[in-house]
Order: C-alpha cells, then structure tokens, then sequence
C-alpha cells in the first residue's frame, strides 16, 4: 500500500514565475545545469505525478511515468522552441506517456484474450479494474471518488484527458487546449460529453447497488 | 431533485476541495540519479535535417531506376536496361573522342 502525502490547496502552488524567469530556467536547462533540473523537478514532479495518478490510477505506474517525464525532458530540452509554456510542454509529455502505458495495457489485455481462445496459455496483465483511492481525495469523499474514478477509466481518451486535467489539476479551458492542442470549443465539448457519460455511467451503478 | 440525482451530484463532486498528490521524494531524488545518467538528447534541427537529404537522395535513385526500366521498356530491349544504357553511353564517348 502506497502512502502519498497530501498537498492541500492547489491555487497556493500555481508557479508565479515570469517569462523572464522561465526564459532563463529553460536556457540553464539546455546548457545541462544539474541545478536547474532540480529546481524544475521541485517546480513540476506533483504536477506530473498527479496529471498521471490521475489518468493511470496507479502509484506505481504514475511513478514510472514521472520519471520517464523528466528523462524525456532532459534529452528533448535542446529542441523546445519556446512556442509553447513550459508546463504546457511538461504537461503534454506527461499525457502522452501516460497514454502511451494505458494502450499498451489495452493491447495486452486483447492479445492475452485472443490467445487464451485458442487455448495458449498468456499471463494476462493485471487490469486496472481494482478501485482506485487518490490520496488527495477527502477523506469523506474516497468511497464514492472510487466509484467516479472507474467511470473516468470508461471514458473515451480524449474526454479522460481533459476531465482529469480539469478536474485534479485545476486547469483552464484554455490551458487544456494548449496542451491537447485542440481549440478551447472542442474542449468545451469533451469536458460537457465527458460529464455527461460520467452522469450516465454513475446513475447505471445507483441502479444497480442502491435499489 | 431525487435520491439517484443527489447521489449522481455528490459523486460527481467527490474530487472537488482535494488536494494534489506528491511525489515521494526519494522517486524524485531517483530521477534526479536518471538525468545524471542519461545522454543529453541530439539537435533536433540536425536530425530533421538529415532525414530531408536522405529522402532526397532516395527519390533521386528512384527516379533514376524508373528512368532506367522505361528507357528499357520503350527501346524494346529484353536484356539488361542498365547495360543498354552503358552502352550508349559509352559509344557517345567513342564517337567524340572523350
């Protein structure tokens, strides 16, 4: 069992660093100061980690993705152009990754099936399907986030994204967008059918456990 | 609003006023012992760079080979295009004394 500590008050957090301060953290970043990785890994580790738990809903995959992150930003930093946040850039690493695990599990699962039809013996990956607790959750609230959380997982990628982005994240429409680099309309639209499938989905299990 | 609608918005509202997981920091200080580790990534300038010239080159020999097999084709030669080609090519050198 995983302990994660808890921080409370994400709006205390937001980096206020201007874009002059960014502009100088991502140069000793591409110069390859040990210093500033640091520095950014105090800045985003607990974005990335979360951004993660979130769409994984696991510790130890999110672990695994956080410092695969920050491996890939080492090695990629040359090549940022500055078009972007660097959040928005961080941000983005991270959902790919995070994506890239979750389809590799899913290809798992289909072949282990496949296989097991033609009665190959497969070792099939251990689904997801056991409830999943955030630590960040209240605690009054953790049975019935469990319940929202397997939802979430039934959502189509797009809409997880942006639900989990906006939801243990905090971000705005528009910080979404950039990141999924969508406009802020479609984003609009995923988080409005996000929330509707999530309605549906959540009615279907009162139905079935409470009545 | 009813039981199923209440519990419907309660659920949907169980994220909100949490906080964020942190990241355990010795999984940080690992990462931190990763970058230590890892090669600094190439210049994404150069390798783009270089796939351009590598397609150029490509469509080039592409060109050429199908140069080569529709000379083949239109000479109605049933041996080797190329070494009709050759041919040619040669007897162009002899014919000016190159």
């Amino acid at each position: 069992m995983y302990l994660c500590k808890v921080f409370t008050g994400k709006s205390s957090d937001i980096v206020n660093t201007t874009s002059l301060s960014e502009e100088i953290l991502i140069g000793r970043l591409k110069s390859g100061e040990k210093e500033a990785y640091r520095e950014l890994l105090g800045l985003y580790s607990d974005r990335v980690f979360n951004t993660s738990l979130g769409l994984l809903q696991n510790h130890e995959d999110a672990e695994d993705i956080a410092q695969e992150v920050f491996i890939e930003v080492y090695r990629s930093v040359s090549g940022f152009r500055g078009q972007s946040k660097l959040s928005t850039w961080i941000y983005r690493i991270a959902v790919t990754k995070s994506l890239e695990l979750i389809r590799s599990r899913q290809r798992d699962k289909r072949s282990g099936i496949i296989l097991s039809l033609f009665g190959k013996e497969q070792t099939i990956s251990v689904t997801r399907d056991e409830p999943f607790f955030h630590p960040g959750v209240k605690l009054e609230n953790k049975e019935m986030a469990a319940v929202l959380f397997a939802a979430i997982r039934r959502l189509p990628e797009n809409q997880r994204i942006a639900f989990t982005l906006n939801k243990l994240e905090d971000l705005s429409y528009s910080e979404i967008a950039e990141v999924m680099k969508v406009s802020v309309s479609s984003v609009e639209s995923l988080l409005f059918r996000a929330k509707q499938k999530l309605r549906e989905l959540l009615g279907e299990y009162y139905e079935q456990n409470f009545r | 609003m009813n039981a199923k609608e209440q519990w419907v918005n309660n659920a949907m509202e169980s994220l909100d006023g949490g906080g964020r997981a942190v990241l355990d920091p010795f999984v940080r200080e690992k990462i931190l012992q990763g970058i230590d580790k890892a090669e600094p990534g190439q210049d994404i300038v150069k390798t783009g760079l270089s796939w351009k010239i590598a397609a150029v080159i490509l469509l080039l020999i592409s060109l050429n080979v199908f140069t080569m097999v529709n000379y083949g084709r239109s000479s109605g030669n049933t041996g080797s295009t190329a070494r009709s080609v050759a041919m040619e090519y040669f007897s162009f050198i002899d014919h000016y004394n190159l």
